[in-house]
Formats: C-alpha cells, sequence, structure tokens
C-alpha cells in the first residue's frame, strides 16, 4: 500500500516537481525498498532521457551559408518605410523624436488652415486667355475702339487670387475668354477681319443698346359711354299676358 | 555573433537602397542579426526536423521581421515575436505538405520494428523523443521545445512568450510528464536490455 503511494510520486519527483517534504519521504522509503529504488532511478532515467532527446532535436547550428544568404535576401528587400502614423509612433521612442514629430503635426495643420483660408469661396474657374495668332498682320478685334473699363462682376472678382501661368506677352490684344466659348471668340474675330461682320455698326448697336430706356408715364384716358339708346316698335309696349 | 567582414558586408549591402530603416532602427536590427536568426532556426528544427527547411523558414522570419521591425513598439519582445513568427510558419509549411502525417508514420515503424534491441541507437532514440514530442498539444510542446533551447530556463522562456512564470512552469512540467510516459517503456527496455 506505501509502495502505491510513492509509485505515483515517482514522475513528479524525477522531474523536480515534488515538494521538498514528499521527496524527503520518498527517498527515505527507496532507501528501504529495492522496488520503489528500482522504480525511482527509472523515471530519473526517463526525464534525464526526455530532456537530452528533445534538446538533441535542436542543438544543430544553422550551416555557414546560412547567414551569407539572410544577408542578401535582405538586401534585396524593398525598402521598408515609417509611412503610417503607427511607424511614427512607433519611431518615437524618445521623446526628442516625439516632440519633433508632434510640432511637424502642428506645422503641417497650420499651413493647411492657411491654405483653406486663402482659397475663393466660390470655385471660378480661371478663364482661358485666347490671343491671335502673331502672325496676323492686322490687329482687328477691340483695339480700334478702347472699351471703357468695365467694373468687375462680382462672380469674377476671386480671379484675381488664382496663379494663372505666365504667357509670353504679345503684341496683339488679348481678351479673356470664358471657358468653352474660345473656339466662338475666334471665329468671331476672324469674321470681323474678312469683314463678313461689320464692327462699326456692332459699337454703334453697342452704344444704342447702353443707353437707358426712357419709359414715359402711361396715361390711360377715361372711358366714354355712350347712353344706350333702343328703338322700340309702335304697340310692342302692350302686356302679352293679357291677350 | 556577426565578425566586422560580415558587417560590413551588410552595411554596404544595405547602404545601396534609396530609403531603409531609420538609422537607429538599422543598428537596432542588426543587433538582432547576430543572434536572433539561430534562434529561429531552432525553433523551426524542432518543429521541422529538417534542416533545410528550417534554415528556410528561419530566413523567411528573419525577412518579415525585418519589413516589420519599425512596427515593432516594444523592441525586447522582438525575440519573442520571432519565435512565434517560427512556429507558425513551421506549422504552415507541415500543414502544407502533409508531412507531419508522413513524418510519424515513419516513427512509429521504425518504433515497431526496431524494438528493444536497438533503441539505445541515438538516431532511433531521436526519433521516438521527436514523435513524442508531436504528440503533445501545441501549447506545451512550444514550451518544450523552447525550454530546450533556452536551457530549460523557464523565466526566459515565459519572457519569450509573454507568458506567467507560473504558467510556464505548469506546462513544462506537464509536457515533461506526458513524454516521460510515452518514452517510459523505451527506458525500461534499454534498462531490461
Amino acid at each position: 500500500m506505501a509502495c502505491e503511494k510513492y509509485i505515483g510520486w515517482m514522475t513528479e519527483a524525477a522531474l523536480g516537481e515534488l515538494s521538498p517534504r514528499r521527496e524527503a519521504e520518498l527517498l527515505l522509503h527507496a532507501g528501504a525498498c529495492d522496488a520503489c529504488r528500482e522504480a525511482y532511478n527509472r523515471a530519473k532515467a526517463i526525464a534525464a532521457a526526455v530532456d537530452r532527446g528533445v534538446e538533441s532535436l535542436v542543438a544543430d547550428e544553422p550551416s555557414p551559408q546560412f547567414r551569407a544568404r539572410l544577408h542578401v535576401r535582405i538586401a534585396q528587400e524593398p525598402a521598408p518605410v515609417c509611412s503610417t502614423w503607427v511607424g511614427w509612433v512607433a519611431a518615437a521612442q524618445d521623446s526628442r523624436r516625439l516632440i519633433a514629430a508632434t510640432a511637424s503635426a502642428v506645422a503641417l495643420a497650420a499651413l493647411l488652415l492657411f491654405v483653406i483660408a486663402r482659397l475663393p469661396k466660390h470655385s471660378n474657374p480661371a478663364p482661358n486667355v485666347a490671343s491671335r495668332p502673331s502672325t496676323s498682320p492686322v490687329a482687328v478685334v477691340p483695339q480700334a475702339t478702347p472699351q471703357p473699363r468695365a467694373e468687375t462682376p462680382p462672380e469674377l472678382r476671386h480671379a484675381r487670387h488664382v496663379r494663372h501661368p505666365v504667357l509670353p506677352r504679345s503684341p496683339d490684344p488679348q481678351i479673356l475668354v470664358p471657358p468653352g466659348q474660345v473656339e466662338a471668340v475666334l471665329q468671331f474675330a476672324d469674321a470681323i477681319r474678312a469683314g463678313r461682320v461689320d464692327g462699326g455698326q456692332l459699337l454703334t448697336a453697342q452704344d444704342r443698346l447702353t443707353k437707358p430706356l426712357k419709359i414715359d408715364d402711361l396715361t390711360i384716358p377715361p372711358i366714354e359711354i355712350q347712353e344706350l339708346q333702343v328703338n322700340v316698335p309702335p304697340g310692342a309696349d302692350e302686356n302679352p299676358g293679357q291677350s | 555573433m556577426l565578425n566586422g567582414r560580415e558587417m560590413d558586408a551588410l552595411a554596404t549591402s544595405l547602404s545601396g537602397s534609396a530609403v531603409r530603416l531609420d538609422d537607429s532602427l538599422e543598428r537596432e536590427f542588426e543587433q538582432r542579426l547576430a543572434d536572433c536568426p539561430t534562434l529561429a532556426y531552432r525553433v523551426a528544427l524542432g518543429v521541422l526536423r529538417n534542416t533545410a527547411e528550417a534554415e528556410d523558414v528561419a530566413q523567411e522570419a528573419m525577412l518579415r521581421a525585418y519589413r516589420s521591425f519599425h512596427r515593432l513598439r516594444d523592441r525586447d519582445r522582438f525575440r519573442g515575436w520571432l519565435v512565434r513568427t517560427a512556429w507558425r510558419l513551421s506549422l504552415d509549411r507541415i500543414r502544407a505538405s502533409g508531412r507531419r502525417e508522413r513524418r510519424e508514420c515513419v516513427a512509429m515503424e521504425g518504433w515497431r520494428e526496431t524494438g528493444a534491441e536497438n533503441a539505445a541507437a541515438s538516431l532511433e532514440f531521436e526519433r521516438h523523443v521527436a514523435s513524442a514530442l508531436d504528440k503533445l498539444p501545441e501549447k506545451l510542446r512550444m514550451v518544450m521545445l523552447l525550454a530546450a533551447i533556452e536551457g530549460y530556463n523557464t523565466r526566459e522562456v515565459a519572457t519569450l512568450l509573454g507568458l506567467p512564470e507560473g504558467t510556464v512552469k505548469s506546462r513544462l512540467f506537464h509536457a515533461r510528464k506526458q513524454m516521460a510516459e510515452s518514452l517510459k517503456w523505451l527506458v525500461k527496455n534499454t534498462s531490461a536490455g
């Protein structure tokens, strides 16, 4: 009966997991019991064999070419870049990096706000600039009669904030053309140059159109209503109900 | 450890790229390159038991580590991350090839054929140990292998796996106990023979 109890302790004792009190008791018993002593020694041999066997499975070293191949493969890897905010946070291990990262973020936000404040509130596409080809010998369009400078329409006032590409200066007059009307304006200019359209007449008509329209007061004469005259035939005034 | 020549070669090869890891990260990773590949190799070898495949897996694990190194917040956990990666890659490779079943069959055949006479032979002995190891649940097996790699230092294994030391001790005890039960007949026959 006592041996059965100690046999149950053998594996734990061999693995060094038995409490010191129990281990002392087991050893005391094994000193007097040949069977338990043999079982205890065998359990210890098994435990040692297991440890030795597992160690031997992983005791190998990689081949000498292993590291060289690894270095080559790492060198061939596409470069990992700290592009995400996670990467920034991970990279900001020390406080100086964290401060620099925070300052950069604040500066970027301020720049963004400045740019947004400078942007026009209404989206107004920049008008195209159409110029007559420089090879044309005669300047036909508006240079003949300079127009008075009209006030800029409200929707075009923001256009001065838009940065236009710098075009080479041309001696010919240039006009601003709304987007999509370049072809029509060029055709109109060609028509004036070819004489198909009389520019002077157009300007006269424009002058007429620009004059303020005079509207006289509306006077409505009273309507005369003549007295109604009825011609009654003789004898028609008798009462027909009395007949 | 990398010697000076290897370090120079590595630095040269890395400096040729347009954008690499940050300098400090690069240095940190080079330090990991000194000892970690062997750890990854041994973990893979413990699972695969094939040196060529273990080297492939260890290299893949190191490459993944290189790609993700800048995202690793706690660099002290690099070894644990690498161990788990190597372990997972090894298991994936076994599953992909169906080699585990085949390997177990080979081990069992050897078990039956050799019996007690040649059990003391180291090759056969290793085969039996490997077979017993494969039968362990994955959690116990990992602890058992890492303990063997780290010289049965439960604290280091606990650090590697991010587990309480008591948990590692308990798992290690159960793993060794189950393996001892599996291999009991082997030692008995050996002593009898």
